[in-house]
């Protein structure tokens, strides 16, 4: 053979093996051990990869950290069993998980509630839940709305009779904001009658908890669920969480809770990805008729989901004044006139209707509703320099990813419209939460109002 | 010249002084009222200020808005605050004049809690004593008619037997407990946002005073004030003591409720409206003391033109303090409580002890 | 010389004194008698689901050490609660209606005032405040937060107006007078502040801090019994110790000076340690009234003035009375204590006053 000969021969080998490798390669993918980005993530340890279920993909990633190719401290979920190391029973432990056993013994991981500090802290927990007692207005809606109404073995307050009307269990008669000796006592006495398997707390009301209740539930092994349910993301959180705790039914509801909300980010998300930085609406919220809510509420964290800016962040005088947590009462019609937010969007809690009549006398009530200090929104909205459509009532008790879809559409109306916003709370129908099944948006819910609503309904 | 005309002579001079000192204190307020305009959460100078208000009187409006504020929202509440200081402070100096006590002040009888518990009715039941109307007027009707019932009592009982200054003073306590721990029951029984709104309401505001409440306001106070004024020299008969005051042909008993129930009615009229701004009926008297005297002819109008002084600059401070300005009650009580421990320290021999 | 005509023979005299001194024995059983009934028969019958007689056989048990029962069932929890929240619960009351009624007492033997009462220097604004702020704007003097942060609050609070009185009583003479009003001008200030505080926040938080100011026994544990326990029985000790001294202090203030005693001195020592009573219990307990302001009149008007035996039967009236507005609050209001308390008080101190009227012409 001569030297041309060989040169070809050996270029077009070079050549093959490297499509063939190429071909190789591309046929057996590279194993996805990447973490998930979602914000509400799927509370249980052995969700490794921290997304909104246990999977397969979970188990390699624990097998991965035990063979050492990937690392324990990057997936800090993949301790199914809590007990800080990850083994062999860790893949034990996840298929009893994914087999959704009777009796298997699963973490849960929850806010802090031993102080200040939100980190995280896991509490044992027997799968599946059927007898939880809640406690908190916002952990309450998700838990009923999940269809988790029947798993309830003792509430302390029914704060929304016609929302809440599938919750089942014994009335402790505590108060929506306050628990007492007496509704402990009575708490008591049903554990004593069935054992409660967990006891389930949004993180706003975790002050009413006090250490000698606490003292009680760790005495009596009864693990302590808690999340941060006034936000967006911690009330998909519990629903997601303790949905798949509860299993059945409420595993798929709470995983089409975080799906349905999945999906309103992202729209909101190509919104606003295409908008410049002075095209962004900034927001003020407002609660009780005519207080404003401070810097750090956590009523402005729905606005932000939506993707808008608070408005304490483009204006620094009002940043300044409205320092701190809770809401300022308003007490002059002056209150408004120095604010220039884009939009102000005024949470108000109401309960399910029974008819669209109703609808008009409540969207008056509300918008006249004086207080003793002779303030209406009406007052302040008529002093101030807001449009018809810059000012809106969006209805506090319905479940966060309606309310983000109701907000964006507020804040970018040209490009997110009422009825993208009205056929989320329709898939919430017709998806079968268990508060909503059956139920139409015009006869039995009031989603949003503004000024021209009410001057509508005047007339 | 020999020593009575001396003596005349400085008897005019210090008499003299006492109106001169009255006058300044009038003329202070005259300033106030106009500055006050200037201030409050609308963003506005105070040299615009002042021309938005000319330009209302002389029919010549070029920014709207800052019209409906300055002429609908501060100048009302101005001049609503000038009138409570002084009729408050005149409250406080016949009371203090006719229970001889330095800590009567127009609240003794009992009538804020009175008050208060009209208020709460209406919150909790939305049920007002005049059967339905609703809204601003509902709490002001019903606090006002609540807080006359102690005075009411106190007439009833008087009318039967010889009714002590004491005894006066006890039944206003009295029912003030009453009133109180019925109010405590009712709030406690019902959601925190009413308890939020009573609270709000008690603490002492005038940021509720518009066009329509001012009219009925000032005129029950300057009449109250210039009835009582009238009296001033039975009064000054009465503290001296009521034997002294039987045997000058005054009946002190009488008087004594006279004056307490113009007063009190006067209260009334004003809690109704702005709810309990304290400090200025109890100290309000003991300044202006320190400055004309105990004499009522001088008192009442030194009281009256303090109080409305008082409270015209704590309106003015408390509109600007926080995000949407404070209750005068409050304003007026932080800066009173030590200014009056204060006084009772330094000026021990000139306050009344 | 004329003859002092003796109205009354020895025998006379001495059945007086004898019929006086039991009418004081005869209050002090019924008191005492009447607390321990209620104690045994109200007060420990709270647990709704579990008898009387159920309720002594689980404190039975758990005294002799016979206490394992099944975790979690009825006893059980029972078992807990009444050793871990009832007892603790009923030991404040019962602390709690002896310090306030027994400063009380004090306050109005000092005061010459019938309607002093235990917070009249501003102790009760000061507390409130230190409460408020700490439940409202979460800021402490210490770095204790939470629960316990709530409580040193209010006993450093309660601290700062008799703090300030001293103060004052070292540069000028202190009258009643002077004492009371300074009290008023300091609860003014406080009290503003309290206002501000709970006006700029949310409607739970204000009722949260309105329940404390009312008066609440509400989640009372044994942490809470130590400090009131001890600050109350040395205090109540000292104040039975000084009868004489109080009965002086009773005649005025010339005579109690001509009889012997430094009466602004002892004015002050008294202040401080009811002070310091008061704190103890306040910090707890929040604002109970009528309990020192009701009880030493009552106590008053079966057996008269003589702080020997007022002071005492004071604590024994306070305390019964105080048992039985947190019966009625636990069983039928759902109330806290304070605000029974004041729904009790008012009329019984409305008859009070009446009567006393009526009877004497004076009060007192």
């Amino acid at each position: 053979m001569d030297k041309k000969t060989m040169t070809i021969i050996a270029v077009v080998a070079i050549v093959a093996i490297v499509i063939v490798a190429v071909a190789v390669v591309s046929m057996n993918p590279q194993k996805d051990t990447s973490k998930s980005d979602v914000r509400y993530a799927l509370q249980v340890m052995g969700n490794a990869d921290e997304d909104t279920t246990i999977t397969s993909k979970d188990v390699t990633i624990i097998e991965e950290i035990i063979a050492g190719s990937l690392s324990f401290k990057d997936y800090p979920y993949a301790d199914a069993n809590n007990d800080g190391k990850v083994d062999k029973a860790d893949v034990d432990l996840m298929k009893n998980i994914m087999e959704r056993k009777n009796g298997t013994k699963m973490y849960v991981v929850n806010v802090d509630v031993s102080s200040a500090d939100q980190s995280k802290y896991v509490s044992e927990v027997t799968y599946p839940l059927s007898k939880i007692v809640p406690y908190g207005v916002n952990i309450v809606e998700p838990i009923v709305a999940i269809d988790g109404g029947k798993n309830v073995a003792g509430y302390f307050a029914k704060g929304y009779p016609v929302q809440e009307a599938s919750m089942m269990g014994e009335d402790l008669k505590g108060g929506s904001r306050s628990i007492g000796d007496a509704a402990w006592k009575n708490f008591l006495t049903l554990d004593s009658k069935v054992h409660v398997d967990a006891f389930v707390i949004s993180y706003d009301n975790r002050a009413q908890l006090l250490d000698t209740y606490v003292d009680d539930l760790v005495a009596a092994s009864i693990p302590l669920i808690c999340y941060a349910a006034a936000n967006p993301d911690g009330e998909v959180t519990a629903a997601l969480t303790i949905g798949f705790l509860m299993g059945g039914e409420s595993e798929k509801l709470g995983k089409k809770y975080a799906d349905i909300y999945e999906n309103v980010l992202d729209k909101v998300d190509t919104v606003t990805k295409k908008k410049a930085e002075a095209d962004m609406s900034n927001y003020l919220s407002m609660i009780m008729y005519s207080s404003i809510c401070q810097n750090d509420s956590t009523y402005n964290n729905t606005g932000a989901a939506a993707g808008g800016i608070p408005y304490y962040k483009v204006d620094s005088d009002f940043a300044q004044l409205y320092k701190g947590t809770g809401s300022t009462a308003l007490s002059t019609v002056e209150g408004l006139s120095n604010i220039h937010a884009d939009k102000v969007l005024n949470y108000r809690s109401i309960d399910q209707i029974t008819s669209s009549s109703v609808v008009k006398k409540e969207i008056i009530e509300t918008w006249e509703h004086e207080n003793s200090k002779k303030i209406s929104a009406k007052m302040l909205f008529e002093h101030a320099d807001f449009d018809n459509d810059d000012f809106y009532f969006i209805n506090n008790v319905l479940a966060s990813p309606i309310k983000v879809a109701y907000s964006a559409h507020i804040l970018y109306s040209d490009s997110l419209s009422k009825e993208w916003a009205n056929s989320i709370l329709q898939e919430f129908i017709d998806s079968g939460f268990t508060s909503y099944k059956g139920k139409t948006i015009t006869e039995n819910f009031i989603t949003i109002f503004n000024y021209q609503d009410y001057l509508d309904a005047k007339a | 010249m020999n020593r009575i005309e001396e003596a005349k002579k400085e008897y005019k001079a210090a008499e003299r002084k006492k109106l001169m000192l009255i006058l300044v204190f009038v003329v202070l307020v005259a300033i106030t009222v106009p500055i006050t305009l200037g201030f409050g959460v609308y963003k506005i100078s105070l040299v615009d200020s002042i021309i938005t208000f000319i330009q209302h009187i002389t029919g010549n409006i070029t920014n709207p808005k800052a019209d409906t504020f300055i002429w609908n929202v501060r100048l009302p509440r101005a001049l609503g605050a000038i009138t409570i200081g002084a009729g408050l402070s005149v409250a406080g100096a016949v009371m203090q004049n006719d229970f001889k006590n330095p800590l009567a002040e127009p609240y003794t009888m009992g009538i804020s809690s009175g008050a208060f518990f009209g208020v709460v009715i209406v919150i909790v039941s939305g049920a007002c004593i005049i059967p339905g109307l609703t809204g601003q007027s509902a709490y002001m009707v019903n606090a006002f008619v609540f807080s006359i019932i102690p005075i009411v009592l106190i007439l009833l009982v008087a009318k039967f037997r010889k009714v002590t200054p004491v005894a006066m003073i006890l039944i206003g306590i009295a029912v003030m407990f009453l009133f109180n721990s019925i109010s405590q029951v009712m709030l406690l029984a019902s959601t925190a946002e009413n308890l939020a709104d009573a609270y709000s309401w008690r603490v002492g505001n005038t940021s509720r005073i518009g066009w329509s409440e001012l009219p009925l306001l000032i005129a029950v106070t300057v009449v109250a004030i210039c009835l009582v004024w009238t009296l001033s020299r039975k009064l000054d008969v009465m503290y001296a003591g009521d034997r002294g005051a039987q045997s000058l042909g005054i009946r002190p008993n009488r008087l004594r409720i006279a004056s307490m129930t113009i007063v009190s009615l006067m209260t009334a009229a004003i809690v109704s409206v702005s709810g309990t701004i304290g400090f200025i009926g109890l100290v309000g008297p003991h300044i202006a003391r320190m400055f004309v005297g105990s004499n009522n002819k001088y008192l009442i109008p030194a009281s009256a033109a303090f109080g409305a002084l008082f409270i015209a600059v704590t309106d003015t401070i408390a509109k600007v303090t926080g995000p949407d300005g404070l209750p005068v009650g409050v304003i007026s009580s932080l800066v009173g409580g030590p200014l009056f421990v204060y006084i009772l320290i330094k000026c021990r021999s000139k306050v009344w002890m | 010389m004329s003859e002092i005509v003796i109205t009354r023979t020895r025998e006379q005299l001495k059945r007086e004194y004898y019929k006086a001194l039991s009418r004081k024995l005869i209050l002090l059983t019924v008191c005492i008698t009447g607390i321990l009934l209620f104690i045994g028969l109200f007060s420990l019958s709270v647990f709704d689901s579990i008898s009387l007689g159920e309720t002594y056989e689980i404190i039975w048990n758990h005294i002799v050490g016979n206490n394992d029962y099944e975790p979690r069932s009825l006893e059980w929890w029972a078992d807990r609660y009444i050793w871990n929240r009832s007892i603790p619960h009923i030991l404040v009351a019962i602390i709690a209606g002896c310090c306030l009624s027994i400063c009380g007492a004090l306050m109005q033997s000092l005061m010459s005032n019938p309607l002093a009462d235990p917070y009249t220097t501003g102790i009760s604004s000061g507390a409130c405040f230190g409460a408020v702020t700490a439940i409202i704007a979460g800021i402490t003097f210490s770095s204790i937060t939470g629960e316990m942060g709530i409580v040193t609050n209010a006993f450093i609070g309660a601290m700062i107006p008799a703090l300030i009185i001293i103060l004052i009583s070292a540069r000028i003479r202190m009258t009643p007078a002077t004492i009371i009003l300074i009290g008023t001008g300091i609860s003014y200030f406080f009290n503003s502040m309290v206002t501000y505080l709970m006006i700029s926040t949310d409607a739970d938080t204000l009722k949260t801090a309105y329940i404390w100011q009312v008066g609440s026994l509400d989640g009372m544990t044994w942490a809470s019994v130590p400090l009131m326990f001890t600050v109350t029985l040395v205090g109540s000790i000292l104040v039975l110790l000084s009868w004489r001294q109080l009965n002086l202090m009773s005649l005025g203030e010339e005579s109690a000076v001509s009889l012997g005693l430094d009466v602004q001195k002892f004015r002050i020592l008294c202040l401080i340690l009811m002070s310091l009573m008061t704190a103890g219990v306040v910090t707890y307990v929040g604002i109970i009234g009528f309990v020192g302001l009701v009880a030493p009149h009552i106590v008053r008007l079966v057996i008269g003035g003589d702080n020997k035996y007022v002071i005492p039967l004071s604590m024994a009236v306070g305390t019964l009375l105080l048992l039985f507005a947190d019966y009625v609050a636990i069983q039928f209001a759902n109330l806290p204590v304070g605000v029974v308390m004041s729904l009790i008080g008012s009329p019984v101190f409305l008859i009070l006053i009446l009567y006393n009227h009526k009877s004497r012409g004076v009060l007192y």
